[in-house]
């Protein structure tokens, strides 16, 4: 009886019914036209950038973006200020959600509610409260960069947490903490031999979000006048059309090529194992299904 | 609409004396002729024909992949047939379409709307058929107390066990007053004491409403035990149709014998006079018997109680196994050549009965059936 | 969406009682509370306190005092205006971006197809983070005034600069919104789309519902939830967005983000340096009222999840 139940279950996994019909012609339309709508600005970017004199393909606008040192320096500090935000990012929350699961299990929906505190306050009155509050501390804080690495952690927050949290989650923290305290390791040789490549993928998929959300953040950097790639980017498209185009079709290529890059990178190694109760990390829209679950656990968190 | 709609206010208006949501009336006819159904490749209906008359609850048993739930939800409405009708009270339904069929369906299982209460989902077939309010939730009410869940009204389904849940869906399936009341498997997916508890309920409320029933499920015991007749499918066709005895101890082939309670294959030869040797025995050929010249070799299919097995260090058989249900013992046996046999023995005698004991077996009673050998044996 | 999922559950009456084991000893909770401190501190630091200095500020007058000036001023003439524009974009972009977002959702839920879920779901993570000024570029070389659709669309004899449209106003900047805003609604709606049970349609229309019913009374029901979280969180994004905003109308339409930006930027009349404070205030405002709201509708909707 059990061999036929078991056979049933297979049968049924194997050819789903889907749950309501969906005539074939109306659900093509709508796939279509999504496709079309989010492909004709891409495709049309890039022939607005790369189309030279009587429609031939041109690469002269590149030369002009190769040639533009501020734009270049605004890549090196948005890169500098990536590399901050993932570091600062990753050793404030790891230890954090560790600490919660581990010793706190009755804080987490606090912590959730608390990650999602960034969405209440926009980033352009973030900057007002920053100018007004941090303005008679030294040059230091507000005269660089670093400022925008210590406020995109925060803002990255909603989203970076539950990257974080969901791996955190995921694995057995309780058994694993005392299996290798048992065997004599510290708390410094358990979290970096044990816990941290159990951790990978969701360290990845975190340190990509904040490099994502740095590479594109615009409001603050310009607020502040700093010149990052975003606020660069900016300038050109106020003299320069076809350059500013052609270096946003460059952008959210290479973004996009880091986002599945990362995706499939974080996607190898120990943490296979676990892939089922992660399907944060399981996918390559591993960012958006963290932005996904800020707003799910939004729309619990707050009622 | 559907004539249910007419037929509803009949008992909406009178409270009923006792929980028991409308006076017993006799249930409608259903035929099913010569349906045909195929996906793809899968032949699902091969040409199966069906009447249950009316009050009357057709079990249908069969292994998986057998027809049995396509048949259903051609019922139903849910599934379209290639070919043949199907007829509820003399008319045919089959080009309409499930809202408009008035029959009541519990599935396998988490068919409850999450987002309303028990009672809620109870009322919910009344609320489209546009019943008052209150009216609607008194009967809903009624119903939740004839499956014996009125304290549950307020429950949502995630806070209900799984027994629970199939309560409820009973109770809405049956709160718009079918002409027909169709269930697909729905004790599968509950543990074994809720099951026949259940079962017996299902039968218990079938009764006294009188209500046609088809029954589909992959459990014998369940079959056997809840039907007026039971209905083997095998392969998209009815293999035999007849009252559980009837099925148990007439099968009408080898599937059926062998999909029905548990048997034992034993090799035997024809012998002169509609005899067949068996064991060492000339035993009569049962009546079912195709003819076969005397000295073919062929199966005869036997039941465990028709088997004895006593301990003899001269015996053929050696026990394997062996598995106390109460009076009974059963008893599992090897055979020279590998062939395995099971026997049901009294409780005493099973003592001396040990798995490794040699044992002498014979066959006491009538067998099934005599086939030809099966080729794959094992 | 933390409910016990009920497979084969039990009956649950709602207990709050789930603490964990350090709950019961304040001493050790406090010890354990520690080591939160330094996310707990960092979070004060760089967000609280910014954000309790916009609100303090929003009610002090330039020498310090308590006023309603700068909240009086902030709710009128050109800002006022600006917080309509903001409400109407926002409402807009959020209700069409939640609508088409859970019909995409629908129709791929319907296919079977794997690789198809996978381009989508791949695609939208990846659309929903591009937003800001690379996404603005982009539409402008598509739709705007010589974009290379416009040009297209000219040549047919349809240019649709000369039938109202103008990807600088209100329903242009709606457009580029739900660019970021559908791929996002996509990934909330499509596991709750998905796991609608197919039983449930099934059982619906057994009791006697027609199509539309069976959506009406169980469908549509069944992912308000889903649907109100998401919504109130497009609202709010699309409230809060101001790069894609700053380029587009480079100030042609008054949005409240853009009017706190050129303030900061120095276009302060005297008198009036709080007056951003007052904005941001009321932008947080806006927020904490919309999250409210939701809450009160999520708690009739989401009853059942309970």
């Amino acid at each position: 009886m059990a061999a036929l139940a078991g056979a049933r279950r297979r049968q049924r996994a194997a050819a789903p019914r889907t749950a309501f019909r969906v005539g074939r012609t109306t659900r093509w339309v709508v796939l279509v036209l999504t496709g079309l709508y989010f492909l004709v600005p891409i495709v049309a970017s890039g022939r607005y950038a790369f189309e030279g004199n009587g429609g031939a393909f041109s690469l002269a606008s590149l030369g002009l973006v190769a040639r533009d040192t501020a734009l270049w320096d605004g890549v090196v500090t948005s890169l500098e200020i990536s590399a901050g935000t993932a570091l600062i990012t990753l050793l404030l929350l790891v230890p954090t959600s560790i600490w919660i699961n581990l010793r706190l299990p009755s804080w987490r929906r606090t912590m959730e509610n608390l990650t999602l505190l960034p969405l209440v306050v926009p980033a352009v009155v973030l900057v007002l409260g920053i100018l007004t509050s941090f303005r008679n501390l030294p040059g230091l804080l507000l005269g660089t960069p670093v400022i925008l690495a210590l406020e995109y952690v925060v803002l990255a927050l909603p989203y970076t947490y539950r990257a974080i949290d969901s791996g955190v989650r995921a694995i057995d923290l309780h058994t694993l903490v005392e299996a290798s305290r048992s065997l004599g390791a510290g708390w410094v040789q358990c979290f970096r031999l044990v816990l941290l490549p159990n951790l990978r993928g969701s360290i990845f998929a975190a340190a990509f979000l904040s490099v994502g959300f740095c590479l594109g953040e615009f409001a603050i950097a310009n607020l502040l006048t700093f010149n990052t790639f975003p606020t660069r980017l900016y300038e050109v498209g106020t003299e320069y059309a076809t350059e500013a185009v052609t270096v946003s079709v460059l952008g959210l290529v290479v973004t996009w090529a880091v986002l599945l890059g990362i995706s499939a990178l974080g996607g190898r190694g120990p943490r296979r194992r676990g892939a089922a109760g992660l399907p944060l990390l399981s996918d390559p829209a591993a960012s958006g299904e963290a932005r996904a679950a800020a707003v799910a656990d939004a729309g619990t968190g707050s009622s | 609409m559907s004539d249910g709609a007419a037929v509803l206010p009949l008992t909406l208006g009178v409270a009923p004396p006792r929980p028991l949501p409308a006076a017993p009336r006799r249930g409608v006819r259903v035929e099913v002729v010569g349906c045909h159904r195929r996906f793809g490749r899968v032949v699902a209906l091969d040409g199966v024909s069906l009447t249950i008359e009316p009050g009357e609850l057709i079990a249908l048993l069969g292994p998986s992949g057998c027809g049995k739930t396509t048949l259903l939800r051609a019922l139903a409405g849910l599934e379209e047939l290639d070919q043949g009708a199907v007829r509820i009270g003399g008319s045919d339904i089959s080009r309409q379409s499930p809202h408009q069929r008035n029959l009541g369906m519990v599935f396998q299982a988490y068919s409850l709307f999450p987002h309303l209460t028990a009672i809620s989902n109870v009322a919910f077939g009344l609320r489209l058929r546009r019943v008052e309010r209150t009216a609607r939730r008194r009967r809903a009410a009624e119903l939740l107390e004839l499956v014996g869940l009125a304290a549950q009204a307020d429950r949502f389904p995630h806070q209900m066990s799984g027994g629970q849940q199939q309560r409820v869906a009973l109770a809405r399936a049956l709160a718009v007053e079918p002409r027909v009341l169709l269930l697909d498997e729905p004790l599968s997916a509950l543990d074994a004491k809720v099951r026949s508890q259940l079962r017996d309920e299902i039968r218990r409320i079938q009764l006294e409403l009188g209500i046609t029933t088809l029954y589909v499920t992959h459990d014998q015991d369940e079959a056997l035990s809840i039907a007026d007749r039971v209905g083997v499918m095998n392969a998209g066709r009815l293999q035999q149709l007849d009252v559980p005895m009837a099925v148990y101890d007439h099968p009408v082939n080898a599937f059926v014998a062998e999909f029905v309670g548990s048997v034992s294959r034993l090799p035997a030869t024809v012998g002169p006079a509609a005899t067949v040797e068996v064991l060492g025995r000339r035993i009569p050929l049962p009546a079912s018997t195709p003819a076969h010249p005397e000295g073919t070799p062929v199966d005869v299919l036997v039941r465990p109680e028709a088997l004895r097995a006593r301990p003899d260090p001269g015996g053929l058989g050696m026990v394997t196994g062996r598995s106390f249900r109460g009076a009974v013992s059963r008893i599992d046996v090897v055979l020279p050549g590998g062939v395995r046999a099971a026997a049901t023995v009294a409780g005493a005698e099973a003592i001396a009965l040990g798995p490794g004991v040699a044992v002498a077996v014979e066959v006491v009673g009538a067998p099934l059936f005599v086939t030809d050998p099966r080729r794959d044996a094992g | 969406m933390d409910t016990t999922p009920s497979a084969g559950g039990r009956a649950l009456p709602s207990s709050g009682l789930a603490p964990g084991r350090a709950a019961r000893h304040p001493g050790r909770l406090l010890r354990h509370a520690l080591g939160v401190g330094p996310f707990l501190c960092y979070l004060t630091l760089f967000l609280i306190v910014p954000s309790a200095a916009v609100v303090t500020s929003a009610f002090q007058s330039p020498s310090g005092g308590f006023t309603w000036a700068n909240i009086r001023a902030s709710l009128s003439g050109v800002y006022l205006q600006a917080y309509g524009g903001s409400l109407e974009l926002s409402a807009i972009a959020a209700l069409a971006s939640a609508v088409l977002g859970t019909i995409i959702a629908v129709a791929l839920a319907s296919s079977d197809r794997p690789l198809l879920h996978r381009l989508v779901t791949t695609g939208c993570g990846v659309m929903a983070n591009t937003g800001g000024l690379p996404l603005a570029f982009a539409f402008i070389a598509s739709i705007g005034n010589f974009g290379i659709v416009t040009e297209m669309l000219s040549a047919l004899g349809f240019n649709p600069y000369d039938h109202g449209f103008s990807l600088y106003s209100l329903a242009g900047l709606a457009i580029v919104y739900c660019y970021f805003l559908i791929p996002l609604m996509v990934l909330v709606m499509l596991p709750a789309v998905q796991a609608l049970r197919q039983e449930w349609f099934e059982a619906a229309a057994m009791l006697g519902a027609r199509r539309r019913q069976c959506w009406q009374l169980v469908g549509i029901p069944v992912l308000a939830p889903a649907f109100l979280a998401a919504l109130m969180v497009l609202f709010t994004d699309a409230f809060a967005a101001y790069a894609t905003a700053d380029v587009l109308t480079q100030g042609s339409i008054g949005l409240v983000p853009i009017e706190i930006g050129s303030l900061i930027q120095g276009n302060v009349l005297a008198g009036q340096q709080n007056l951003g404070d007052a904005l941001g205030f009321g932008m947080i405002l806006v927020v904490v009222v919309v999250g409210v709201a939701y809450a009160v509708l999520q708690r009739r909707a989401a009853r059942w999840q309970r």
